[in-house]
């Protein structure tokens, strides 16, 4: 079963709470701002006619959901490595995202991480962490060292790839060492975590395990949070936003002779409307 | 009383500024863009654009922006986001191979006419020569109307006064690819009677107004003008030789006319494909050549339409002994011409390079002939009229067994 919190000493755990707070409130204010901006464009696209903030908002969540968007597909005919590398973060990072809110769940609210469910979950969870650390190490490697021929260059970005893989090995460790040091019935269902801690127990021998558990806890939910209060204000606001662009420009011509952005059919149908009144005006004075 | 900022926001779409948060620095755009091909100056990439236009939105509409920086974006770094943007030629490659789908090429688009309304303008070069034109002659150069067809139209044709078929070649056309507007004319008559606007009704189509300096004010007289000159010919179906006016008109046209178009409007390679397919065009010279097509930027990735790259093809298919072969780059991918939307006026030098680039690729089929359909294109390309060659233009047309440039309509009609 589920483990939280072993070995945090009380204060700390505090800190955690008040880090946690602070960060989710930096990215509501962030995220919010953005959707504030989508929602005072113009109404110009059909699909996106009329939306507020909360529109835009489930907009964004059911076509992340998409197999646009989830099975990369703009990304494929490009690179298939790439594809793969988008695919493994995305997925990694959205079953981690999905797994760290039911454990919240389980902690909180109901207890239902036990048994077969709970080793299941582990094991999602493990390969979701290992999709990502492979994503991510590979965008770092395509970054600094299989360098694309022309790139923008821009330190955020780096950061931001580092940062992210930080949090995911840091992950690792915390649940390798926890492991190490508890031995629980059936760690193997966690084989990435079991693997990190029996390397670490073979470094730092068993007495050294408690100690560093709090270290690397700490630096660990140091990291992810900052990451998370970090998103609306860099480039991986695309997660935001990405899956709607990808939606309009496949749907494009979908059932339509023309485009559908460009298309104001209350303005066409008001210029029509004056037109003919203008034409009908004309026959009258003419007739008369 | 302090001055308002500039809103950079206001008049962008929903779409548009979604995808402006959408770009994900993929940089794979770097590796398509014809001017990323001759200035390797990833400062004005699109990553570059989008990352610095977002900042200015930013600058006056998020609390980060409130807080942390200057409302103001200084007229030095506009200026100089300004030359980035009037570098890109908007041929939408970037857009087509984007990731995310950002629809750059519109994007750029609403961007221009933003910066065009601000305090830095539209580039001297066209503000000052065809935007002002517009305002004297109904079009973007500097000659009367009435003069339109004696450069080009052809003495032993006559066009009837009114006809189902119609024929608007545009200014373009007119002035800088008059062999373009008289090949189609020399293939619509081949066919059957069609119809021209009068000289001086033929007005300018509006692209680069709406393209360039944001000044639509204009486009709702012209396009009701236009419209009704069309009408009055009694046209059914309108064969445009410029892809820039097609797009304009068969969709940007309806909005500001208030309708649907009362015919139909189609790229004359369109039209010709379906006389062909309806037996009232036949090519009956044979020639044994190789020849490859270029498909122009405005047709292959048009602001607005769909894409038109068969037609083309359906035409040269049938004609006797051709042998069509395709660049690397064709369809939706196919590399840019350099000239269009202002980088022939405005940045000569990378114009002439992309064009270079193409030419290149063109070379490599070992095809006899580049055919192409567009008077951007063909200007650009083949250079014979009135416009000066630019000295890198000049340099590749001296190699040694020069690639033959043509205009696919001109090429054809010499096989009638």
């Amino acid at each position: 079963m589920a483990v939280e919190f072993w070995n945090i000493p009380d204060g700390l755990i505090k800190a955690f709470y008040a880090v946690a707070g602070l960060a989710v409130i930096i990215f509501v204010l962030g995220f919010w701002g953005k959707i504030r901006i989508w929602s005072k464009g113009m109404d110009a696209d059909q699909e996106l006619k009329g939306m507020g903030p909360v529109g835009l908002i489930w907009m964004s969540i059911i076509k992340f959901f998409s197999s646009d968007c989830m099975f990369a597909k703009r990304v494929f005919p490009r690179s298939v490595i790439r594809g793969l590398m988008l695919m493994g973060i995305m997925w990694g990072f959205t079953l981690l995202f999905l797994g760290t809110a039911g454990r919240s769940l389980n902690y909180y609210v109901v207890q239902f991480l036990e048994g077969g469910i709970w080793l299941l979950f582990s094991l999602i969870l493990d390969i979701a962490g290992f999709l990502l650390l492979v994503g991510t190490g590979y965008g770092l490697y395509r970054k600094y060292i299989g360098k694309p021929e022309r790139m923008v260059k821009s330190s955020q970005d780096g950061i931001l790839l580092v940062l992210l893989f930080l949090v995911v090995i840091s992950g690792f460790f915390v649940e390798g060492i926890r492991i190490a040091a508890l031995n629980p019935p059936a760690a193997d269902w966690s084989p990435v975590g079991f693997v990190c801690g029996a390397m670490i127990k073979a470094l730092v021998g068993t007495e050294a395990l408690k100690p560093l558990y709090i270290g690397i806890w700490t630096i660990h939910f140091l990291f992810a949070f900052s990451f998370i209060a970090y998103i609306p204000f860099s480039k991986y606001e695309h997660i935001f936003a990405a899956q709607i662009s990808t939606y309009l420009f496949e749907e494009k011509w979908k059932d339509k002779e023309i485009p559908r952005d460009w298309v104001f059919q209350e303005e066409i149908a008001q210029r029509r409307q004056a037109r003919l009144n203008s034409s009908n005006q004309q026959h009258e004075s003419k007739a008369t | 009383m302090a001055e308002k900022p500039f809103d950079f926001m206001e008049g962008l779409t929903k779409k548009e500024l979604i995808e402006l948060d959408a770009c994900t620095r993929c940089n794979e755009c770097l590796a398509w863009c014809p001017v990323q091909d001759v200035t390797d100056d990833p400062n004005i990439s699109p990553p570059a654009r989008i990352h610095a236009y977002k900042g200015y939105i930013e600058k006056t509409h998020t609390l980060k922006g409130q807080l942390f920086s200057s409302k103001k974006v200084s007229v030095e770094e506009l200026k100089e986001f300004k030359d980035s943007l009037w570098k890109c030629a908007l041929c939408g490659t970037c857009g087509e191979v984007c990731t995310v789908g950002i629809d750059t090429k519109k994007l750029w688009w609403s961007v221009r006419r933003k910066i065009a309304e601000s305090e830095v303008g539209c580039p001297e070069v066209l503000e000052k020569g065809p935007l002002q034109n517009y305002y004297k002659v109904r079009s973007p150069f500097p000659f009367e109307l009435v003069h339109k067809y004696k450069i080009w139209f052809p003495d032993d044709i006559q066009m009837a006064d009114k006809a189902e078929i119609g024929y608007y070649e545009g200014c373009g056309c007119t002035w800088d690819a008059p062999q373009m507007a008289e090949g189609a004319v020399r293939l619509l008559n081949a066919a059957g009677p069609f119809t021209m606007l009068d000289p001086d009704k033929s007005w300018c189509c509006g692209f680069p107004q709406a393209a360039g300096s944001g000044d639509w004010s204009i486009m709702a007289e012209l396009a009701n003008h236009m419209v009704k000159a069309f009408t009055d010919k009694g046209i059914k179906r309108l064969a445009i030789s410029c892809p820039m006016c097609l797009d304009i008109m068969k969709y940007l046209w309806p909005y500001f006319y208030g309708d649907e178009m009362p015919f139909e409007t189609l790229s004359t390679a369109e039209l010709l494909a379906d006389l062909v397919e309806e037996g009232k065009l036949k090519f009956t010279k044979r020639i044994e050549e190789t020849v490859t097509y270029h498909d122009p930027c405005a047709m292959a990735r048009p602001f607005m339409g769909k894409p038109i790259l068969d037609a083309p093809r359906q035409l040269l298919n049938a004609v006797p002994g051709m042998n069509l072969i395709n660049m690397e780059r064709h369809g939706k991918l196919s590399r840019c011409c350099g000239g269009s939307a202002g980088e022939r006026a405005v940045n000569s030098d990378i114009s002439a390079n992309i064009a270079k680039e193409l030419f290149l690729e063109a070379k490599k089929t070992g095809a006899d002939t580049m055919l192409t359909n567009c008077p951007v294109c063909y200007l650009n390309l083949a250079t014979k009229t009135h416009a000066a060659p630019h000295p890198v233009v000049e340099e590749w047309r001296a190699l040694e067994d020069p690639l033959k440039i043509n205009d696919l309509t001109q090429y054809l009609a010499a096989l009638l």
